[in-house]
């Protein structure tokens, strides 16, 4: 039997949490986010003077008793959001211990799940997952999808190839309403910056969840080497020495340093995460420090 | 420079061997990782897949570079010519007498020695055996055929001059002995020459002698004594200093006299000092009169410096009269007397029996004088019963019982025969035609031993001279007057008395020696009182010897310090009896003989000398070795710097950034 991706008594604790999303949207359907546009929830929100064709039965007449003029009441509309989850599928996130992968789709799990528990629209997409270069999942809306959610991410299989900067181009593309963007990927490889300021370009709000493994920070290595890349197979010789790990940690900490400044001057959420940290923690505590999630 | 094995070179084949390495690039264990992105910025300069890399400067291809050379190096043994031994074994033989500590030489001669055989050692092939053996009072082999250098070095520290001469002869015996079966062996005897020679030495091996010392400038107090005159009331000094130096000098001498108790524990005062002008070779003697008469000891001391010190002073000690002490009780007895006399070291009193019981009654005999007296001799007198001194008892002709035997009767004309034919106290007297008026009859005591018995029909053998011991005392008891008898005439006489007196106070007749050579034992006389001795050294330090009755004499060996030494004896009471002082002084005409000679005249006349050191190759491997080894030592630390430093942070307790 495979392994559950969460487990009930955690999905419980998610019903309570709510993605945040820093803009009011319009939606397609009535739901429970506050909408630009206006609608029929007992909120009053403005007047507006009646032109033909309006709906008369939103005429306020005690207006028209005193002015003598019709005047349209007007009302808040609640209505869904699209929320977008990417995943990276690609093969470096094969690999770690805790791995990589299986964490980025239970934490894309939770995510789902919190926006289908808050009557949002999910969708997304796996890149670099069997089939076509994008994977796409179609947008559903109601805690009842949440299974249809869960069983989505558990067929994918990770492997191919990513073009990062071409894939999410595609998805910016294809995807419908912008909305608030998860990201779940290792950043490794070029392309990356690119692809998400394409993106931002399209009015998506986006978060970057950067997930590294345990090993990734602190390199088990020694001695004379050659690193295979487990993507590309390409090979770099090293003697990993005091000073070549020393300089590795430099160069880490400096790489995500910089992608914490590109995710600021993108108006994007940036949160670093190593998977040896329990996920119910990340989500409950973690990612509400960052205000991703509320 | 030249090299013992140049094949050793063939191994520099082995540098570009190293240098190789360095050229092609490493076979790395492949580690698959995530990703090699953020690695390839941190080493762009390696080459992707060439079997060949360009070669870079590095401190490890340096270090190993220099190892392997110096490794080569070592390995074809590199040699320079040198003076030295021309044996492949080495058998050094130190002259360690008062001598060798001369500083003519800096800092003495034995260190210059040492110098010397150090020299000689260095120059020994790297598997050259070496024998160190040392002459002092007593000849010793402290290492014997060692190849270790270090341990030669750390044995040759330990060599310290003596105070007395050396007994060369017994070292060179052991030097034969041990070279004996040795194959190309040489015998180097490092000496100032002033030692006692064998007559002959037969040995295959190289003999070699190599003079210590340049000068001859000494000056020493060749005798020191004191005399009593006027029975005890002056006290005189006896100095000879003798200039053994080839130069006219002057020295002051100081005469420092002790009175109430010897040094460490008491400050002497001087009492005189004398400039003295002492020629070339020559001698001064001085008779220093009228010193304090309560003088107990002195310590001469020659001022000035000359090449060695130690016979620069010296001590004597003021006669004790402390013989054994033998009281006669009775009339007077010319004869006993006589015979007492010629024994040496006796000192004898004699009392009429009145004066002995006024004595007696007034209680000082029983606590100071009567102690202190060996034997007590009652002449045909007995004192009340019970009223006896301590010490040996002996009774002539008794005139009635007493606790110690019973009189029964009278014996007319004895004849006296030896009670055993092996009587050690008959030794060598004569009983035979021996004439006894009369005697009392005694039977034999439970406690007793006849010596002379009376030989008459009728009368059974009744002991006329019996000897025993009871209650820790010996007796000897006359059961007739020698006066009635002739053999106060004969020579048997003092004769029996010398083994009578021997055997009641052992002992007697050996006296405490006045000045005793430096190392040897002193024998020091008992009296029979006596339940311990106390010896006070010249450190300060008294050593107490508890004895025994049977115990006649203690041999005292600690004299290794120079100096005054007094002796006193403790009785069953504790009470405390001087008993002697003695001095322990260096002086020894042979070592104040500084000069050097040049030659030894060993075997017969013919003189070995300075053997002209042959040319002999030094060896250079060891410290190359070292080298070798430090630059390991460095090109190791140098390789794991990254995991030495990791290790270091870890155990301060810092996590690496």
């Amino acid at each position: 039997m495979p392994e559950l991706l969460l487990e009930p008594a955690f999905l419980a604790q998610l019903d309570r949490l709510t993605l945040v999303s820093r803009r009011l949207r319009a939606g397609q359907m009535q739901a429970e986010r506050r909408s630009p546009n206006r609608g029929s929830s007992v909120e009053f929100a403005d007047f507006r003077t009646y032109t033909p064709g309006d709906d008369f039965r939103m005429i306020d007449w005690n207006a028209y008793a005193r002015l003598e003029k019709l005047f349209l009441k007007l009302f808040v509309a609640e209505e869904d959001l699209t929320i977008h989850i990417l995943l990276d599928g690609s093969q470096s996130m094969v690999w770690g211990e805790p791995q990589k992968w299986r964490y980025a789709q239970r934490l894309a799990a939770a995510l789902g799940y919190i926006g289908l528990v808050g009557m949002d629209r999910v969708t997304g997409a796996a890149l670099g997952c069997a089939g076509e270069a994008v994977n796409r999942f179609r947008p559903v809306r109601g805690k009842k999808q949440a299974l249809v959610w869960f069983t989505w991410l558990d067929s994918l299989h990770p492997g191919a190839a990513v073009r990062p900067e071409v894939d999410l181009r595609t998805y910016a593309a294809q995807a419908g309403r912008p909305g608030p963007l998860v990201l779940i990927s290792d950043l490794l490889g070029p392309g990356w910056e690119r692809g998400l300021r394409t993106l931002a370009g399209q009015g998506f709000e986006i978060s970057i969840l950067h997930l590294l493994a345990p090993q990734e920070l602190d390199p088990a290595l020694e001695g004379d080497v050659r690193l295979v890349d487990v993507e590309n197979l390409d090979g770099v010789e090293i003697t990993a020495d005091f000073d070549l790990l020393r300089r590795y940690q430099e160069r880490l900490q400096a790489w995500r340093e910089g992608w914490s400044r590109e995710a600021a001057a993108l108006g994007a959420h940036y949160v670093p995460i190593v998977t040896s940290s329990a996920l119910e923690e990340l989500i409950l505590a973690y990612l509400r420090r960052y205000e991703v999630l509320r | 420079m030249a090299f013992l094995v140049p094949a050793a070179f063939a191994l520099s084949a082995l540098l570009p061997v190293i240098l190789a390495f360095y050229f092609l690039k490493l076979r790395r264990e492949e580690v698959r990782f995530s990703s090699t992105y953020l690695w390839q910025e941190l080493v762009r300069d390696t080459a992707a897949n060439a079997p060949w890399q360009r070669l870079r400067l590095s401190w490890l291809l340096v270090l190993q570079l220099l190892f392997l050379i110096l490794l080569i190096l070592a390995l074809a043994r590199p040699f320079t010519w040198t003076r030295g031994a021309t044996g492949n074994a080495l058998i050094l033989v130190f002259d360690t007498s008062a001598s060798m500590g001369a500083t003519d030489v800096a800092p003495d001669r034995l260190s210059e020695a040492v110098r010397q055989a150090r020299r000689l050692i260095e120059a020994l092939p790297a598997d050259g055996r070496v024998t160190v053996i040392t002459a002092g009072e007593t000849a010793q082999v402290l290492l014997a055929g060692s190849t270790d250098r270090g341990q030669i070095f750390r044995a040759l520290e330990t060599l310290r001059p003596g105070l007395a001469g050396a007994d060369m002869a017994s070292a060179l015996e052991l030097a034969t002995a041990l070279a004996t079966g040795e194959g190309d062996v040489e015998i180097v005897l490092l000496s100032d020459g002033g030692v006692k020679l064998p007559e002959r030495v037969s040995t295959s091996a190289a003999l070699r002698y190599l003079p210590i010392g340049q000068s001859a400038e000494n000056q020493a107090i060749a005798a020191l004594a004191l005399t009593l005159e006027n029975a005890g009331q002056n006290v005189n000094a006896f100095v000879r200093v003798v200039n053994y130096g080839a130069a006219n000098v002057t020295r002051r001498l100081v005469l420092t006299a002790y009175t109430t108790c010897l040094p460490p524990a008491c400050q002497g005062q001087i009492v005189a000092a004398r400039k003295l002008d002492l020629p070339a070779g020559g001698a001064q003697s001085l008779n220093l009169a009228d010193l304090p008469p309560e003088t107990l000891a002195v310590q001469a001391r020659l001022e000035g410096e000359d090449d060695l010190a130690l016979d620069d002073v010296a001590w004597a000690v003021t006669p004790v009269i402390a013989g054994a002490q033998i009281q006669i009780v009775g009339p007077g007895n010319r004869f006993l007397e006589a015979a007492l006399g010629l024994l040496p070291g006796v000192e004898m009193t004699r009392v009429t029996l009145e004066e002995y019981k006024q004595t007696w009654n007034t209680e000082a005999l029983s606590v100071t004088a009567a102690s202190a007296t060996w034997l007590t001799i009652f002449d045909g007198v007995l004192p009340e019963p019970g009223h006896y001194p301590p010490g040996a008892l002996a009774f002539i002709a008794p005139v009635r019982s007493t606790e110690f035997f019973s009189v029964t009767g009278e014996l007319q004309l004895p004849t006296p025969v030896p009670a055993s034919s092996a009587e050690p106290l008959l030794r060598y007297v004569d009983l035979g035609d021996v004439v006894i008026a009369r005697a009392a009859r005694l039977p034999l005591p439970a406690w007793g031993r006849p010596v002379i018995v009376a030989n008459q029909a009728g009368d059974g053998a009744y002991p006329l001279l019996t000897v025993g011991e009871i209650g820790g005392r010996r007796l000897a008891v006359f059961a007739f007057d020698p006066r009635e008898s002739d053999l106060p005439l004969r020579v048997a006489y003092p004769l029996l008395w010398a083994h009578l007196v021997e055997y009641l106070a052992p002992g007697t007749g050996s006296v405490l020696p006045l000045a005793v050579p430096f190392g040897q034992p002193v024998e020091i006389p008992l009296p029979p009182q006596a339940q311990a001795l106390r010896i006070s050294t010249p450190a300060g330090t008294v050593t107490r010897l508890d004895v025994t009755p049977e115990q006649n004499s203690v041999l005292f060996q600690e004299t290794a310090a120079l100096g005054l030494y007094e002796v006193n004896w403790e009785d069953d009471r504790g009470n405390v009896y001087l008993l002697g002082r003695f001095a322990i002084t260096p002086f020894s005409g042979q070592e104040a003989q500084i000069a050097p000679r040049a030659e030894l005249p060993i075997g017969g006349g013919e003189g070995i000398g300075v053997a002209a050191d042959k040319a002999v190759p030094r060896e250079w491997w060891r410290p190359l070795a070292w080298a070798g080894l430090l630059v390991l030592a460095v090109e190791w630390l140098v390789q794991y710097r990254g995991h030495l430093a990791l290790l270091w942070n870890r155990l301060q307790g810092r996590e690496v950034a």
